[in-house]
């Protein structure tokens, strides 16, 4: 056979993950959030820099702010009782969890996107100006998010994803918790504090 | 990051890896070539199809910032027959600003002395200038200039030399192509009698020639 | 899909005509072309249109090209490796067993790790040609090579970019490591192999961008990006962020990968006590890349949407100090990335040279450590000129102070040496060599720390002249020592230790006679970032000029050297150099586990004392 498989036997492995090989998984996922958390902080010392801690008067705190917020941090929870309906193997159950944290990340996705278009300060002003971007920002990784769990949703319909392989849920939760946590921090500094 | 459970595979034989060499080389050589090319000969090729199609080249757009009181940037530089966008956008929150391009001063008596009010040479006089994007405006005065409106109508005025007024937060494009007046010429803001231009809101621009 | 193709009969497939795959990269250019198109047009012609209609404009730009890159990495073969997969689809890649597999996408370390050397070779190359003419412009007084000091400092802007980011950061890295730390660890795979398959093609992509940055305008910051003049100039820097983003990211995914292998992929007994040095190297250098470059792209992204939006937050209008601030809040940090693997090759190659165990190995472990921690203390002193002198006295202070740690990487060198029998080869003449120019640039950077030198010498030069001995006579230096010395592991032969002398002590010397006189004729009064400068400083640059391309050359003579050995040189047994690492005593073959069974490591790497058995027994049992 002239070509030959590039996979060595460890990744071809469709059997469990090993104990070794989660935590190496876990501690890949710990380096994703240590370096995604390193714009976030950026973006709150601009913030600090640049228009002090001004919020201009009448923000709209819901759009942009609060309904995000919720919905990002609510929707963490079905994941973790999806982790524990894998536990028992009961894969639809598993499906309409991980459905709905992304219809919740939806509405969040949907209430960040909303204020980029339509809010009642200036655009070009410092504060206006570092918002707009932080809005983006958390458009961005919420995307990102969403696009994670919905292969695991696709995958969880092909069978793929079962009790002993459920690698795939705990990454959703990694991906989905760091977004939802960093978005309630930089909404927290950017528009409370 | 691994996720073993998706790594199935299939029977590898429907699909020939070895891609062709033949293909490979060449198209990756024209791909380099071709960038070469675009990179050292831009200005002629850009040039021969403009020509061939009759179209103009645009010109980068020229950002010019209002505050108070000063304009960002406060040189310009620009060749005659070049196709200029000056985009205008005022950046102050509390005061309208406008900007005049021209020469020498136009003095006019007062109680403490001659007040600069605008400038002697109105450098847009015959020049065709396209606005677009008006966005609190508060007046326009085109004088001698031939003007041509995309979009929003600004408020026109008459009386003095050609000079947009923004409102706080306004913003305005005019479109034109630089005449060969070579030379340094002189912009400001002569609102407020003449203190926003004393106070440095003022700069020059130098044109090429051809 | 899936379904029909595991329901094949065997018959099926036996008859079936076999469809030849199109050329991956072929397939990336195509598809990140249609995406430009695509995502330019909709956005030039239909979302953000513009007076005038202009076809590409910033914002499309932009736009396009993030579909372009998207389109490349799936093209080479991200979407069946990566996508398909993460959507529940199998894998279908099959990587033919010849030269093929260095032009499509590969998750094994060795075939990432030679992609990644030539990618960053070919870079060097181009980069040092932009190099070549900036020293050609610089022969006279007058500009006559270029039209105009804009195309001059676009090339210089992009000389630095590509060094920087596609070379100083990426080749010991991206390179030398990718193959060589899952060797030392013991292991026949880095932790992540589709991440690090993925990360190697995000570099042509932001090289490419660099280099035809020009098609946008022309840009006249330099690497550093300064505002406010990023924001007056043409649009070339759009795509300066747009290259530079596609390159750190490549950074950052290896460093993700490369720290996740050094914890978890060690070979059964390979303890920390016993980790390699170039292993702890890597560490330090991943854990600042693990920090420092997300906040240089988040910094970049925003000074992108300050040009294209258009913003105003690091404009004159805004705040450009603090673009300064976030942009050296990365810069120093990145001169550490570079120069740490180099630090750590030292004591990697020294010890096996000598025969010798190396000197106070603790200490070297904490010298790469701290030199790691007070990397993030000194970045203002790139900015004296903006701050009060209050300000620069801890940054003075702690830039003086980074000569500690840094010292210990050079006594653990100098007490390895000491007593040694050191077999005076090309690699241990490049690492000595390499000292040396590292010496010389710390020596004038106590200097430049110092406030008051700093702001007599500031943007001449003097500085250009410094940092230039710290990156290529450090880094680079050690880079070539690096390729000889693994040059038998990689290829199985050997280069001429003839040539390869002729070869150091031509770039030694051409390198040492350009780059010394530019601190003189820096001293003397030559800026940087001019193309046309006074009269008086002509001889001197002509000087320069004539030496820097005797470098320019040597470098080539070097590459040329590398290139034929590794085809024709004579073969060699698996381990010449007597090393005990254990990349030594595998056979690394790409496309073939190198370690069948993971060897067991029973003592440290770096022990050559009385008792141990000599060669060829290894110490540790395979």
């Amino acid at each position: 056979m002239s070509s030959h498989n590039t996979y060595t036997k460890t990744s071809l492995r469709i059997g469990p993950l090993s104990e070794r090989d989660l935590r190496k998984n876990r501690f890949g996922m710990s380096l994703y959030c240590i370096s995604q958390a390193v714009p976030y902080f950026l973006l709150i010392n601009i913030r600090f820099v640049i228009a002090g801690n001004f919020v201009p008067v009448g923000l709209n705190l819901w759009l942009g702010g609060i309904i995000p917020t919720v919905a990002l941090l609510v929707g963490i929870i079905p994941l973790f009782t999806a982790r524990a309906a894998l536990q028992k193997d009961d894969i639809p159950r598993v499906r309409s969890h991980v459905m709905t944290a992304m219809l919740l990340g939806l509405i969040g996705l949907l209430s960040l996107l909303f204020p980029l278009w339509f809010h009642n300060f200036d655009a070009l002003s410092p504060f206006g100006e570092i918002d707009l971007i932080s809005l983006g920002v958390a458009s961005f990784y919420t995307i990102i998010a969403l696009i994670v769990a919905w292969g695991v949703y696709l995958r969880l319909g092909k069978g793929l994803i079962r009790k002993e392989t459920g690698w795939g849920i705990e990454a959703t939760i990694w991906v989905y918790a760091f977004n939802a946590i960093a978005w309630t921090a930089l909404f927290f500094t950017l528009d409370l504090l | 990051m691994q996720e073993d459970s998706s790594l199935r595979r299939v029977d590898p034989s429907r699909r020939d890896p070895h891609w062709s060499a033949t293909t490979f080389f060449v198209v990756l050589g024209l791909v380099v070539l071709i960038s070469i090319l675009s990179l050292f000969l831009k200005r002629p090729i850009s040039d021969a199809t403009a020509a061939m199609t009759g179209t103009t080249l645009n010109e980068p757009v020229t950002q010019i910032e209002q505050y108070d009181y000063g304009f960002e940037p406060h040189h310009i530089t620009w060749r005659a027959g070049d196709q200029v966008t000056i985009s205008l956008h005022n950046r102050s929150t509390t005061h309208w600003h406008e900007m005049m391009l021209g020469r020498g001063y136009d003095y006019t008596p007062s109680a403490f002395g001659p007040i600069a009010t605008q400038f002697d040479t109105d450098f847009w006089n015959g020049i065709h200038v396209t606005f677009s994007g008006a966005n609190h405006v508060d007046n326009l005065c085109v004088n001698k200039a031939i003007a041509k409106f995309i979009g929003p109508m600004p408020n026109i005025v008459t009386g003095g030399n050609f000079s947009p007024t923004l409102q706080p937060g306004g913003s305005l494009n005019m479109t034109f192509t630089v005449p060969n007046k070579p030379g340094t010429w002189h912009y400001g803001c002569f609102v407020q009698q003449y203190v926003h231009y004393m106070a440095g809101m003022r700069g020059t621009i130098t044109i090429l020639p051809r | 899909m899936s379904a029909n193709a595991a329901g094949l009969s065997g018959v099926d497939t036996a008859n079936r005509q076999r469809r030849r795959i199109a050329p991956p990269v072929i397939r990336g250019l195509l598809w990140a072309a249609i995406g430009f198109l695509v995502f330019n047009t909709l956005v030039s012609q239909v979302i953000d249109r513009q007076p005038y209609d202009p076809f590409v404009t910033r914002v499309s730009a932009t736009v396009g090209w993030a579909a372009a890159v998207i389109g490349w990495l799936l093209g080479v073969g991200a979407w069946e490796v990566i996508v398909r997969p993460f959507f529940g689809h199998p894998v279908e890649w099959d990587i033919p067993n010849d030269w093929r597999r260095y032009f499509m996408f590969s998750t094994d370390h060795k075939v990432v790790g030679l992609q990644y050397i030539f990618t960053t070779t070919g870079s060097f190359l181009l980069a040092g040609l932009a190099a070549m003419m900036m020293r050609m412009e610089l022969m006279n007084a007058k500009l006559w090579v270029f039209t105009n000091p804009g195309a001059y400092l676009t090339t210089v802007g992009i000389h630095g970019t590509v060094m920087m980011f596609s070379v100083g950061t990426v080749a010991l890295v991206g390179g030398f490591a990718n193959y060589f730390i899952p060797l030392m660890m013991g292991s026949n795979s880095s932790a992540y192999p589709r991440m690090s398959g993925l990360s190697h093609w995000l570099l042509p992509a932001g090289i490419a961008t660099v280099f035809l940055s020009p098609l946008l305008g022309q840009w006249t910051t330099g690497w550093r990006a300064y505002a406010p003049l990023s924001g007056q100039d043409p649009s070339g820097i759009v795509f300066y962020y747009l290259g530079v983003f596609a390159m750190t990211t490549s950074s950052l995914l290896v460093a993700i990968n490369l720290t996740a292998t050094i914890i978890f992929n060690r070979a059964p007994g390979l303890t920390w006590n016993r980790l390699p040095m170039f292993g702890w190297g890597i560490l330090a250098v991943s854990l600042l890349t693990i920090i420092w470059v997300p906040e240089i792209q988040m910094t970049f992204i925003i000074s992108l949407l300050n040009l294209i939006v258009p913003f105003s937050l690091f404009e004159q209008t805004g705040s450009p100090l603090t673009y300064m601030e976030s942009f050296w809040l990365f810069g120093h940090p990145e001169v550490y990335i570079i120069v740490v693997p180099a630090f750590a090759l030292w004591q990697e190659i020294i010890p096996v040279m000598g025969q010798k165990t190396l000197f106070a190995r603790q200490w070297g472990v904490l010298g790469l450590v701290f030199v790691m921690l007070f990397s993030g203390l000194v970045w203002a002193h790139h900015m004296f000129t903006n701050m009060r002198n209050s300000e620069m006295l801890p940054f003075s202070f702690f830039t003086e102070m980074i000569s500690i740690p840094t010292g210990f990487s050079y006594l653990v060198v100098l007490g390895t040496l000491w007593g040694a029998r050191l077999k005076f080869s090309t690699p241990t003449l490049f690492v000595l060599m390499s000292m040396f120019n590292f010496l010389i640039g710390g020596i004038t950077g106590v200097l430049l720390a110092d406030p008051v030198i700093n702001l007599q010498t500031h943007d001449t030069f003097f500085v250009l002249s410094h940092f230039h001995y710290t990156v290529i006579g450090s880094m680079v230096f050690t880079w070539l020592a690096a390729a000889y010395y693994w040059l038998p592991k990689l290829s199985g032969r050997m280069y001429n230790e003839t040539l390869g002398k002729l070869g150091a002590i031509w770039v030694f010397i051409a390198f040492n006679s350009a780059f010394g006189q530019m601190f003189f004729v820096g001293l003397r009064g030559m800026n940087r970032w001019v193309a046309v400068y006074p009269q008086y400083l002509q001889n001197m640059n002509f000087s320069i000029s004539m030496f820097a391309f005797l470098l320019g050359l040597g470098f080539l003579f070097n590459f040329v050297h590398i290139t034929w050995m590794w085809n024709k040189g004579k073969p060699v047994g698996q381990n010449p150099w007597n090393g005990k690492t254990l990349e030594w005593f595998g056979t690394p073959k790409p496309g073939i586990a190198t370690f069948s069974p993971l060897p067991h490591v029973e003592t440290g790497f770096y022990d050559y004392s009385e008792n141990t058995p000599p060669t060829p027994s290894p110490p540790k049992r395979m």
